[in-house]
């Protein structure tokens, strides 16, 4: 019997007046891996954000359940605690604002809503130099102001990091793969896959097939026009690559 | 015009409550006190852009009592920063109370002491030059008890270091008025770190209408920090002079919490070349608070180099300015100047007015500027957000965040904790909307 992590109904969506996402349905149940692919503007990232909450986008109709929770009636901080994670496609700068507070004040609010006590200053270090030296993360970054002045690859390396501290129930990536060199694509590919196991589940955006090598998808769904317009397994990954999205246009 | 009036005769009730003496002091206060009752005070001169943000008839209208001219009054119970390997001047209501010096290479003296050669005499003063300096001269009218701080320690490897607490204590109804002042020579070759702490006594009402001077011989190195910990009530009016000889490194580092009404006039004079000079500053405002920061750089000799970063976090009904001007002259070729102010303003209803400018006389020359001033991005608490922070946690990080890239410039680690205690900590957090 498969648990249900995500149930999207039939969901609308829209940004500044802009419908993006036009009835949109999915299911994710716990121990899954779904991949969404699709072409630029086709409201890829637009899903995720709804999802995380961003304030920017509003949610029109249709219904978001999430571990049996209403989503919609949730700050995104709420969220978070309650087991959702997003790794941006754009990683924000936080100017003056520490790695090591920032890391640690997310778990410290995580723990405190699930009723558990903030982790000691010195069994948190223990915790984020593991994690840390797993993706790649030196001493001198977690030193350093969140993202702030980071390169691409750096802060997508500090998403995973922050995804593997934080152990989501439901971790969506978007685009995580994005800009990345081939040493970093393994390095966050290994930390997706490490991460995975049959207690969560992933929704992984991407747009090329190379990473699904590490992170093996269940499902992968394209998406076009702010619908998922197909769906199938690991292998529609590589038709796609190989056809592009206007075979499907025109199906 | 009455209250312009009732306030100049409080002040020559404060003349005339000096001793009139001939001496240095009395001949200096004489022709200073002569100039104010000709002039007025700056405020009432129309056209006058040195001025044109603040109202000196906030502090012109208070409650000066002709009874209550300030006195030596102790300043034990107030709680202050203290760092024991600091030497340490107190200076309360505008007299120098007493000292502890662990250095040999710190001497104090004052004017009235009668104990100064023609240099000193001719140097006090120097670093003036009379243009938009009303409130300093008021200051030389009817200051009491003029400082004179000699530091050369080009012989030792220490640092010296000295805190100048400077008290304000009124425990009356009515407002006094304090004028204290500083002339500190730093000898060539020494090395120096001061902290000038102005301090009001619990809820006290006072104007504060400071003069510091600070001279700079060649190669010498300064690291300035100057904290404002005066009473809400309080009006704090600030002239500060420093003067750069050959090769010298000032770092002035200005924390400041906003008053009734303050102005910190700042002016940083290039005499000689290939000096350094960074100014950087913090300041906080909320409620009805007005906050003048006049931050400017005289750039004559050639070669320098000058730095001012400046920073703002405004809450409340507050008000702040940022002016003042970097002026390159002619002859100062290969000058390298950036000024910047940057400002969180958390509250609709709080205004910022930052006009840096730039005026260069000169090719050759590297120099910018900028100013900015903005909310805390909605996007950036979302990301935040995302991670479970909440609203309010969120901001906090943000906002003080904000104020850690000045703060951060502290090599002090005791001051750093105490700017972490009492400027970062009190920080407000900031209600969205959404
Ligand atoms: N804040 C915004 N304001 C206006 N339009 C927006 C905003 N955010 C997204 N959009 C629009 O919504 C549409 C979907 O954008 P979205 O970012 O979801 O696409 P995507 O599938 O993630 O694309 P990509 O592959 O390029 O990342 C685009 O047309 C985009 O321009
Ligand atoms: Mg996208």
């Amino acid at each position: 019997m498969s648990k249900t992590i995500l149930e999207i109904k039939n969901l609308h969506a829209s940004v500044e007046d802009t419908k993006i996402l036009k009835g949109l349905s999915l299911t994710i149940n716990i121990g899954e891996k779904h991949t969404i692919m699709g072409p630029n503007g086709s409201g890829k990232s637009t899903l995720a954000n709804v999802l995380a909450g961003n304030p920017s986008y509003t949610m029109n109709s249709g219904e978001i359940i999430f571990m049996g929770q209403n989503l919609n009636e949730m700050q995104p901080d709420i969220r978070a605690c309650a087991g959702l994670f997003l790794a941006f496609q754009y990683p924000v700068e936080l100017p003056g604002v520490r790695m090591w507070q920032f890391l640690k004040s997310s778990l410290d609010s995580k723990r405190e809503y699930n009723g558990e006590k903030p982790l000691s200053t010195r069994e948190f270090d223990n915790v984020l130099n593991e994690y840390a030296d797993k993706v790649g993360i030196s001493s001198d970054f977690i030193k350093r102001n969140v993202n702030e002045g980071f390169s691409g690859g750096e802060k997508k390396r500090n998403e995973i990091l922050q995804l593997s501290l934080l152990n989501p129930k439901l971790a969506i990536l978007d685009e995580t793969d994005s800009g990345l060199d081939i040493d970093a694509l393994k390095v966050v590919s290994k930390g997706i896959d490490s991460f995975s196991s049959d207690e969560n589940s992933v929704l992984l955006i991407t747009h090329y097939q190379r990473i699904l090598n590490y992170v093996i998808p269940d499902f992968v769904h394209v998406m076009m026009d702010g619908n998922i317009v197909t769906s199938g397994d690991k292998t529609l990954a590589l038709e796609l690559e190989e056809k592009g999205y206007d075979w499907l246009t025109t199906k | 015009m009455d209250s312009d009036k009732t306030f100049l005769n409080y002040v020559n009730t404060i003349y005339n409550s000096l001793n009139s003496e001939e001496s240095i002091a009395s001949n200096l206060r004489n022709s200073s006190m002569q100039s104010i009752n000709q002039k007025g005070l700056p405020t009432h001169r129309k056209g006058n852009e040195e001025w044109k943000y603040t109202n000196l008839n906030r502090m012109i209208e208070l409650n000066y009592s002709i009874d209550n001219i300030a006195n030596k009054i102790a300043y034990e119970s107030i709680n202050t920063l203290e760092i024991d390997t600091f030497s340490t001047l107190n200076i309360s209501n505008g007299e120098l109370i007493d000292s502890k010096i662990l250095d040999d290479n710190i001497k104090t003296r004052n004017l009235l002491s009668n104990t100064l050669t023609k240099e000193d005499i001719a140097m006090f003063n120097s670093t003036l030059d009379g243009e938009n300096e009303d409130m300093a001269e008021l200051n030389s009218a009817i200051c009491k008890d003029p400082i004179i701080i000699d530091i050369n320690n080009s012989n030792s490897e220490e640092k010296s270091k000295l805190m100048i607490n400077i008290f304000n204590i009124n425990n009356s109804d009515s407002y006094i008025l304090n004028s204290p002042k500083i002339f500190i020579n730093i000898a060539g070759k020494s090395n120096v770190e001061i902290i000038e702490n102005h301090i009001g006594g619990n809820n006290n009402l006072y104007t504060s209408n400071s003069v510091l001077e600070i001279l700079l011989n060649k190669k010498s190195k300064l690291v300035h920090y100057r904290l404002l910990e005066d009473t809400d009530e309080s009006i704090h009016i600030n002239t500060t002079r420093i003067k750069l000889m050959d090769e010298s490194n000032l770092q002035s580092n200005a924390f400041s919490k906003g008053t009734k009404l303050s102005r910190y006039d700042l002016k940083v004079i290039t005499s000689a070349e290939n000096s350094y000079s960074e100014l950087n500053g913090l300041y906080f405002t909320s409620k009805k608070q007005h906050l003048d920061n006049y931050i400017n750089i005289d750039h004559i000799a050639p070669h320098c180099t000058s730095r001012i970063n400046y920073k703002g976090i405004l809450n409340g009904e507050s008000h702040a300015i940022f002016g003042g001007t970097v002026l390159v002259r002619k002859g100062a070729i290969k000058t390298n100047s950036h000024q910047s102010d940057k400002n969180l303003v958390l509250s609709p209803k709080a205004e910022i007015d930052s006009k840096p400018s730039l005026y260069i006389f000169v090719d050759d020359i590297l120099a910018g500027h900028g100013a900015t001033a903005g909310n805390i991005d909605v996007n950036t608490v979302y990301y935040m957000r995302s991670r479970g922070l909440s609203l309010e946690q969120a901001s906090k990080m943000l906002i003080a965040g904000f104020a850690m890239e000045i703060i951060d410039k502290v090599e002090n680690n005791n001051l750093f904790d105490f700017l972490l205690e009492n400027y970062v900590k009190k920080l407000p957090s900031y209600k969205f909307d959404f």
